[in-house]
């Protein structure tokens, strides 16, 4: 699996059926995603799971309103449904 | 009271100078002091802890007190009045410090894979459409666990996907692992979607403060997960007050049911956080989330018993619950986090609070 942030954008160009997990920024501008998928233009890309939890941990108000962080059990999980999570 | 079978008089007359005497520890027989001229007996009366079924002053709504005669019709063995003025505030803030948490020592609610049963709780929206992440309604896992899924059973709202989830499964070492899940969402309206959004009548915007759905006149939704005895994720069925969502649209069955959910271990079960391993964090965020009237009942609720739980938006005393045979925890939380039924009293600690609902 593949940990990267990506652009508004460029989200809407990747293959959603590979999409495993994706969680929108606070500000809606950008998305970071779990896909089997390699992709090149990215604005991050995280080498594993925990470095990927760690750093919405220490960027948490741009990805979560409680103060805390996208935990690796919810990257684990996935549940993304492309027709319903837009 | 003692009074002397030789009193005075034919026919013999009871002296009420003496009888109130003897009713302030001075023996009947003894002489009247000179001062002890005149009686008010509103004073008596007022002065005394006769209602017991009240904290209230017994006076018939107008000021008055009641008569002997109000007195004396008063039904002193009635139950208890039900009320439900308080709920317990569970605050944003994070940590132990600041949890809803009772260990659960005898094995109460050691519920298993095969295990039926129903969680009940009404809920007041606290967080914002800014939430982006889960809120942990209920958790119960093993006590001193080191993975939150050890003998857990959890019910959570994802604000960031608008489902509310429930799951439950054990985990002993990290291969060791399996559990039940099941998601219902409420803002499509269409094939397995549609129960849920017609069920808790958000429509297309997502659950937060802002939108409580349908709710009663103080903000309040009942949220009841339900399961049979059959281990699945096809087995929990979600009601939105009385109103039937289903079995979820969204199911994950995860391993095979082994190892078994330990039916001896202790749990810790925590309200508003997600539990003592996972350092009770995902509590929401901007405002507290309001809990009130929780229950747990050893059995699969049906249909109309949810409604009759749901009592048409007014929370019931749920001891009065055709189904109450089965009620093994109730949590009032008026005034503390004490059991109406189990031995297992919520600690409410830190921020969180008894506030009026």
């Amino acid at each position: 699996m593949n940990y990267y942030i990506l652009t508004e954008e460029v989200f809407e160009t990747i293959d959603k059926d590979n999409v495993h997990f994706m969680r929108k920024s606070i500000d809606r501008t950008e998305r970071l995603v779990a896909t089997t998928d390699l992709i090149s233009d990215r604005v991050r890309s995280f080498q594993t799971i925990n470095t990927c939890s760690n750093y919405t941990f220490t960027n948490h108000a741009d990805w979560v309103g409680d103060k805390t962080g996208i935990e690796v059990e919810e990257l684990e999980e996935g549940g993304y449904i492309s027709e319903i999570d837009d | 009271m003692a009074i002397p079978d030789d009193v005075e008089g034919t026919p013999p007359t009871l002296d009420m100078k003496k009888i109130i005497m003897e009713l302030q520890g001075t023996p009947y027989g003894s002489a009247v002091p000179s001062n002890l001229t005149e009686w008010n007996w509103n004073d008596v009366v007022g002065g005394a802890s006769l209602n017991t079924n009240s904290t209230k002053k017994p006076t018939d709504g107008n000021g008055s007190i009641y008569s002997m005669n109000d007195w004396k019709g008063y039904d002193h063995f009635a139950a208890l009045s039900f009320t439900n003025d308080k709920a317990v505030s569970k605050t944003t803030a994070t940590s132990a410090t600041h949890s809803i948490n009772f260990v659960d020592t005898d094995d109460t609610f050691n519920f298993n894979g095969g295990s039926e049963w129903t969680i009940s709780f009404w809920i007041k929206a606290g967080w914002s459409s800014n939430l982006n992440t889960n809120i942990h309604f209920i958790i119960g896992q093993k006590e001193n666990a080191s993975y939150q899924l050890s003998d857990m059973i959890k019910i959570l709202y994802h604000e960031n996907t608008n489902r509310i989830e429930a799951r439950y499964g054990n985990k002993t070492t990290s291969s060791d692992t399996w559990y039940k899940m099941g998601q219902w969402l409420f803002h499509s309206n269409s094939g397995a979607y549609a129960a849920g959004y017609a069920a808790a009548g958000l429509g297309s915007t997502y659950w937060s403060s802002s939108n409580r759905g349908y709710a009663n006149s103080d903000g309040y939704t009942m949220i009841t997960i339900t399961k049979s005895t059959t281990n699945s994720a096809a087995a929990m069925k979600l009601y939105w007050n009385a109103n039937a969502a289903g079995a979820a649209p969204l199911q994950t069955n995860s391993g095979s049911g082994s190892p078994a959910m330990s039916t001896t271990n202790n749990r810790s079960w925590s309200l508003g956080s997600n539990g003592v391993s996972n350092g009770e964090v995902k509590a929401g965020g901007t405002s507290a989330t309001l809990y009130n009237d929780l229950s747990i009942f050893q059995k699969e609720l049906s249909a109309s018993e949810v409604t009759e739980l749901y009592n048409s938006g007014t929370a019931m005393d749920v001891t009065t619950h055709s189904g109450a045979n089965k009620l093994k925890g109730y949590w009032k939380f008026e005034g503390n986090g004490n059991a109406t039924v189990s031995n297992d009293n919520f600690s409410i600690n830190g921020q969180s609070q008894i506030v009026n609902k």
